[in-house]
């Protein structure tokens, strides 16, 4: 079990948060099944989390570590062919 | 959660460096309701400055990218939250509309997009106005509502959402009417696909007839026209008019000048336009105001022998990044030519001018692989009519995919 005492915010999310969902929650899903919630609607996932198969915390630990893992090259605004350079001035729309 | 909705002890900036140390003390309104009903919020998604453009970027954060072409912008101004959804980044985002803020990005990024019927889900600490301004009655045109992806999820979501504000609720209650139909062939559903005052690319319009063709096999009561009443170019007026009203507020007393002179050359511009609407008398508003209640009425006399209105949500898919600061003077690329960048504002703004529920369903790719979605409007208050129509129009044409490489 983790001490509390001796955990830092980084190991917290790089590994005790893993440790902690081991030892506290049920068996779950395999990273690869929470992987195919990934486009999974809302009411699935809440179904999914209602059964057992997955927890919120597997869910949401999930989540904010795949928009780096899914970001192609950093891309530059040359590359991604953005024009002009400035904020936009004319009416407030949308 | 867009990042013009308070989330308390996270930061909020609606996009504006003005705003990019703020951290509310409060949720707003939907950012609670959402965390009531068990939602975790994950993080905030990039706005344009004060939600005001259908691309996202800005100086806090920089750009958002469409996922299914980087080069392209995923709109606006939930363009954060549409991209953030088709690429598997979140379940559900809240998002807010005036000018298609919630119906274009979810079109530009093939995810569904719900704007409620006006005054369902409350505004207060929403990002405009302002942080601390009071609370009111609802306001005249902007609206909250869901994007997600599935129509299923919009109508949670919105079960979640909707409902008086603190003030209302000892007195008033909200509950979701049921849909009109149980199975496609129940609807009696009109549509335009195209007008001669905002000509859709033909891209476009090729994706929308397919959705009609499959509507049709599918034993649907189809009856192409606008509804009796409604001349489009006029409602497109007086909501541009509203529109430009609603930001005439904080312009000082030299910049009212400098538009009085501009507002005296009448030349069919946006430009006039916007300086006729920020200067003319408070008459002018009342008449303008007068009108949009007359389309209202138009509207609701159509959906008692109707059950549902199909439109483009936009002339153009995606189109490329475009910085520059002139919005007036930006262009869009179509296979037809170039057009006006505020062109954007003129299949939203029915439903918008109205007040009505208006739900856009994705329904294919155009010839260039580009996400296209359909506006699906509803009768007042029966907001489950269009999201139904969106759910069971992907048993017919297919809903969300994701984008290649995600």
């Amino acid at each position: 079990m983790l001490d509390a005492r001796h955990l830092t915010r980084r190991s917290f999310l790089g590994g005790g948060l893993a440790s902690v969902g081991a030892t506290l929650l049920p068996a779950r899903a395999s990273r690869a099944a929470v992987a195919d919630l990934d486009f999974a609607s809302a009411l699935e996932v809440a179904r999914a989390i209602r059964r057992g198969d997955v927890s919120s915390v597997e869910l949401t630990t999930r989540s904010p570590a795949t928009p780096r893992s899914r970001e192609p090259a950093r891309p530059t605004r040359r590359a991604l062919g953005v024009t002009g350079g400035g904020r936009s001035t004319a009416c407030r729309a949308p | 959660m867009k990042d013009t909705f308070e989330v308390a002890g996270v930061r909020t900036t609606a996009g504006s460096p003005t705003l990019k140390d703020y951290v509310p003390t409060r949720d707003a309104v939907v950012a609670a309701r959402l965390r009531r009903a068990g939602a975790v919020v994950l993080g905030k998604t990039n706005v344009p400055p004060w939600a005001a453009d259908w691309q996202s970027y800005n100086d806090v954060f920089g750009a958002s990218n469409n996922p299914w072409a980087l080069g392209r912008t995923p709109g606006g101004s939930t363009g954060g939250g549409a991209a953030a959804l088709a690429a598997g980044l979140t379940y559900l985002e809240p998002g807010s509309d005036i000018g298609g803020s919630i119906r274009v990005p979810a079109h530009f990024c093939g995810v569904y997009g719900h704007k409620p019927t006006r005054g369902v889900v409350p505004m207060r600490g929403h990002i405009p106005p302002p942080p601390g301004t009071p609370p009111g009655p609802p306001p005249l045109l902007p609206v909250a509502g869901p994007l997600a992806r599935s129509a299923a999820d919009l109508r949670a979501a919105l079960e979640v959402l909707g409902g008086p504000d603190e003030e209302d609720a000892p007195a008033y209650r909200w509950s979701l009417p049921p849909a009109r139909g149980t199975r496609l062939a129940d609807y009696r559903i009109g549509f335009v696909l195209d007008d001669p005052a905002c000509r859709v690319s033909s891209d476009v319009g090729d994706v929308l007839a397919r959705t009609i063709e499959a509507l049709r096999r599918a034993g649907v009561k189809l009856e192409e026209g606008w509804p009796k009443g409604v001349v489009p170019a006029q409602q497109y007026d007086t909501y541009l008019y509203l529109l430009n009203s609603v930001f005439a507020f904080n312009l000082r007393d030299d910049q009212v000048e400098e538009m009085r002179k501009r507002a005296e050359n009448q030349d069919g511009s946006y430009a006039a336009k916007q300086a006729l609407a920020w200067t003319a008398p408070f008459k002018h508003f009342s008449a303008a105001a007068g009108r949009r209640n007359a389309a209202s009425a138009v509207w609701q006399e159509y959906f008692r022998a109707h059950d549902a209105f199909l439109l483009p949500t936009a002339f153009v898919a995606a189109f490329p990044h475009d910085h520059s600061p002139r919005m007036f003077e930006r262009r869009l690329a179509t296979p037809e030519g170039p057009r006006q960048y505020l062109d954007l504002l003129f299949w939203i703004s029915f439903a918008t001018l109205t007040g009505l529920p208006a739900t856009t369903a994705p329904i294919g790719l155009t010839r260039d692989g580009l996400p296209v979605g359909i506006q699906i409007v509803g009768p007042y208050l029966e907001d489950a009519t269009p999201i139904d129509v969106a759910g069971r129009l992907a048993d017919v044409i297919g809903g969300f995919t994701p984008p290649k490489g995600f």
